[in-house]
């Protein structure tokens, strides 16, 4: 019988093409250099809410608890996972003050509509469905981590020190534990038929409105300037 | 008749080309409520395809992070 983990991967195998290909898209833009800070600073509206998201989800699965067997096996992963992601926004400002760029640029910003659907459904889910739905958003934007090879190109490219690249680069260790953390989750919480479905449902949505989000960093006319734009 | 997963996926355009037999059988599983949100995904990204550099620097991957 093919495990919780497996399943899902094959899932989002069908549309993973398309998010890289726009990840590759950005990635070669020969307006690396003027789009990167708007990654930086769409990448911080996504990120900010990875923390409030688990505590919500937490709270929800404390709720429901005492009759829900899956919501009772979620709760420590949910807790050992907040302490783990905990700062990552502030590595984000730390990128941008490192290229030059002023760190509260993402926080005077209007979160885009594209982030706001990327995350907003996962409050809906967890509030007003199951909070293992959450599952399936984590399982896509930390089940592709930055390659190794990345970083470095991507200095190449652009000029920017290492430094202004933290976020990348530390992701590119960190998601693959997260991952497979992950994904024995998944295969050992005694998920339902209909969970299942849910958390499918909920990577999918994901996939597509992280491609959405992505996409209008490439569509950006960028208001910042650099160190060396 | 009963709900067939990759029938309703493959009339959409969806290529299971290289999948092996556990990712075929995981695809299969999907429920309607998938099927009916990938179809709806692959026709608004179809139509609205442009030129887009696949295969070009593969290592270059990863950009949304948790």
């Amino acid at each position: 019988m093919t495990r919780h983990s497996q399943a899902l991967r094959a899932k989002t195998g069908l549309l993973l093409p398309q998010l890289m290909a726009t990840t590759r898209r950005l990635w070669n833009s020969p307006r690396l250099n003027e789009l990167y800070p708007e990654y930086l600073c769409m990448l911080h509206s996504s990120i900010r809410s990875t923390v409030p998201l688990m505590e919500r989800a937490v709270a929800r699965c404390r709720e429901l608890a005492d009759d829900d067997p899956v919501a009772q096996a979620l709760v420590p992963y949910f807790t050992r996972h907040i302490r783990e992601e905990q700062g990552h926004d502030e590595w984000l400002r730390q990128d941008l003050a490192a290229i030059g760029c002023d760190p509260d640029e993402p926080l005077r910003r209007l979160p885009t509509a594209s982030v706001a659907n990327l995350v907003g459904a996962q409050y809906y889910w967890i509030q007003h469905y199951h909070p293992a739905c959450l599952l399936g958003h984590i399982a896509v934007l930390e089940g592709n981590p930055p390659s190794t090879e990345l970083v470095p190109e991507l200095m190449r490219r652009t000029g920017f020190p290492r430094t202004g690249f933290r976020t990348l680069e530390r992701h590119a260790a960190l998601d693959i534990k997260h991952r497979d953390e992950l994904m024995r989750t998944l295969d050992e919480a005694p998920l339902t038929p209909e969970l299942v479905t849910a958390i499918g449902l909920s990577a999918l949505h994901s996939i597509d409105a992280a491609n959405n989000a992505l996409a209008t960093v490439l569509d950006a006319h960028p208001a910042m300037t650099t160190a060396n734009a | 008749m009963s709900f067939d997963a990759l029938k309703e996926l493959a009339a959409a355009g969806h290529n299971f080309k290289g999948a092996n037999p556990q990712q075929l059988e995981a695809i299969s599983s999907l429920s309607q409520e998938e099927v009916t949100l990938l179809n709806s995904i692959k026709q608004r990204l179809d139509s609205a395809e442009d030129v887009v550099p696949h295969g070009v620097d593969a290592p270059l991957s990863g950009a949304f992070v948790w």
